[in-house]
């Protein structure tokens, strides 16, 4: 969870730069893209790009913000490069150009399809890493500022006015690969969006109107118990021939005994080490529902649960 | 003369602007009622490789004790000529370009409580953001007895003026409830400290705090409070007598570090307090 720190990228000098492969050729490439001060002309999967971003920070009713980047690639795949990286044999067929850089921005689509179909991982530490499949690494020299890779969750790609076959340009959008640090689990499975809502105990009062003045009589004769709803969404997306994920049955399958434990799954914002709060143990459970959004791929999961006197 | 600097410090760093041109507008909107005023900054500058970049003012950024907060804060936005508070980051944008020694930046930032009026109410030190204040207000209720045969209209007996009708009787005046919401920040996870207990306010000792246990909370009494000693916002014409709480409720989203409160404070039938 991080943004470009362009201090990790030096400028480019046209002295220090080499054709691709060694071979003698009008395409200009890397330099050396993975040390500090990092310097790249071009990159094997994203061809030659200009690269932005754009920090929007999101309000909420507790007037404390979230913020989330947005990373934008303009990039560019040309015949000489392909030609010098031996992708393309034949530079004076137009046709064969086109197909060549057409490929490539093929291959940009299915790694970002790719991307978009994978599921989380069981872990929350490897939310955003490289061990999460939904997140694309960006390329180099684009590094945050501790020098660690960027990842990016895929949002569009489309191809901008070019003229073909000199040139196919592109333009990429990532969302930054920023994830929440707590994750609300319920019996063992985490949920998305998650939310607990407490009453708390409260005073049950017997109430008696006097006739000759305002108000009333109150007697305390007990408090409640305290009572929490537990709420959260988990991604529904069954593979052929199965109606239900695997985390959909076992969050069912772990409420057949009418119990549940209520975790947080967090993350040190010091270490980074993931820590498991119990929220509440072996409370029984009322009133458990999923409904599935079939459309949205998405699945709402409400449980309530009583606390104990 | 060079252009000028643009400061933004909040709780989680900073970021300096340099080389600046500021545009700065103010906003009044009419919703029928009231005329709200907001503060607009547009900072167009640049970073300088040699200095921090936006991490300054992000969340979840950097790695160990540089770690941020999960929760930014409006902070302070220092001008070349004066120094604006509570001023809200909205956006940061680096355009697509070349980066060499300095990168240009645009950044908008807005005021929307401008002025020096209170924003927030606290509840025993707890300070509830957007809060929302139900004032409840005398009422004695109304109860008809409808009457299975008609009566005579005044006491003109005449038997042509008969009419249906029903008794209607006013009883005193029932118990008032002040209902008051709002939401606190949770940073980090965990629900600011005794917050459970704060809220449920009763008397007694608690125990280790539990969610669910109820013998982790006071096994006291509801403690009896003036609501101007619970809410010293409503010092005035709202600071009714002898308030308890009657109902709390917490609605906390782990992931957004929000949590919404809501509370019902009940007090005896009493007209607007001495001010």
């Amino acid at each position: 969870m991080a943004i470009v720190d362009f201090k990790q990228v030096r400028q480019v000098e046209p002295s220090k730069a080499s054709p691709i492969n060694g071979s003698v050729s009008r395409a200009m490439g890397p330099l050396d893209g993975s040390l500090a001060p990092r310097q790249t002309l071009y990159d094997a999967t994203w061809g030659y790009f200009l690269f932005g971003q754009q920090v929007t920070c999101v309000y909420g009713e507790n007037d404390a913000y979230v913020d989330i980047a947005e990373f934008t690639i303009r990039g560019q795949f040309t015949p000489a490069a392909e030609h010098a990286s031996g992708r393309l044999s034949d530079p004076s067929s137009d046709q064969a150009c086109l197909l060549a850089m057409t490929a490539r921005l093929e291959a940009l689509e299915q790694m970002f399809d790719a991307a978009s179909l994978a599921t989380a991982p069981e872990s929350l530490a490897d939310y955003g890493t490289e061990s999460d499949p939904r997140v694309i690494r960006l390329p180099e020299p684009l590094r945050d500022k501790d020098g660690n890779p960027v990842y990016g969750i895929p949002t569009s790609i489309s191809v901008e006015p070019s003229t073909f076959p000199n040139g196919l340009a592109y333009r990429a959008v990532l969302r930054e690969a920023k994830f929440p640090d707590t994750k609300l689990v319920v019996n063992d499975s985490m949920l998305d969006a998650g939310t607990i809502s407490i009453n708390l105990p409260s005073p049950i009062l017997a109430k008696t109107e006097m006739v000759w003045a305002n108000g009333a009589a109150l007697m305390l004769k007990n408090y409640s118990v305290p009572e929490v709803t537990c709420q959260g969404l988990l991604p529904h997306l069954p593979s052929s021939g199965r109606s239900l994920t695997d985390r959909e049955i076992r969050l069912i399958e772990g409420l057949y005994g009418g119990v549940m434990d209520v975790k947080l799954h967090r993350l040190d914002p010091v270490t980074r080490q993931l820590k498991e709060d119990v929220i509440f143990a072996g409370v029984a459970t009322q009133e458990p529902e999923m409904n599935i959004n079939v459309k949205e791929q998405v699945m709402e999961f409400t449980v309530r649960g009583m606390g104990r006197s | 003369m060079a252009l000028p600097n643009v400061k933004f410090t909040n709780n989680l760093g900073s970021i300096e602007f340099q080389r600046c041109l500021l545009s700065i507008g103010d906003n009044w909107e009419w919703d029928g009622t009231n005329t709200k005023r907001s503060k607009t900054i547009g900072v167009e500058g640049h970073l300088a490789q040699a200095d921090d970049g936006f991490e300054g003012v992000l969340t979840q950024t950097g790695s160990g004790t540089d770690r941020t907060a999960n929760l930014g804060l409006p902070g302070t936005l220092t001008l070349p000529w004066t120094t604006l508070h509570g001023v809200k980051l909205q956006q940061i944008t680096m355009p697509e370009s070349t980066w060499i020694q300095m990168v240009p930046v645009q950044a908008t930032f807005v005021d929307d409580t401008p002025g020096d009026k209170a924003y927030t109410i606290s509840f025993f030190g707890l300070e509830l953001h957007n809060p929302r204040i139900r004032v409840p207000m005398l009422d004695a209720p109304v109860r008809d007895t409808y009457l299975q045969m008609q009566i005579e209209q005044g006491s003109s007996g005449n038997i042509a003026t008969l009419r249906s009708g029903a008794i209607r009787q006013r009883g005193n005046c029932g118990v008032m409830q002040v209902e008051v919401s709002g939401h606190v920040v949770v940073e980090n996870g965990q629900l600011p400290d005794n917050l459970l207990f704060k809220l449920v306010q009763r008397l007694g000792t608690p125990g280790v705090e539990s969610l669910v246990e109820d013998a982790s909370y006071p096994n006291g009494y509801p403690n009896i409070f003036p609501i101007a000693t619970a809410i010293p916002e409503l010092k005035g014409e709202l600071a009714f007598e002898s308030a308890f709480v009657e109902k709390a409720r917490v609605s906390w989203n782990v992931e957004t570090g929000s949590a919404a409160v809501a509370l019902t404070l009940c007090c005896p039938p009493q007209k607007l307090a001495e001010v």
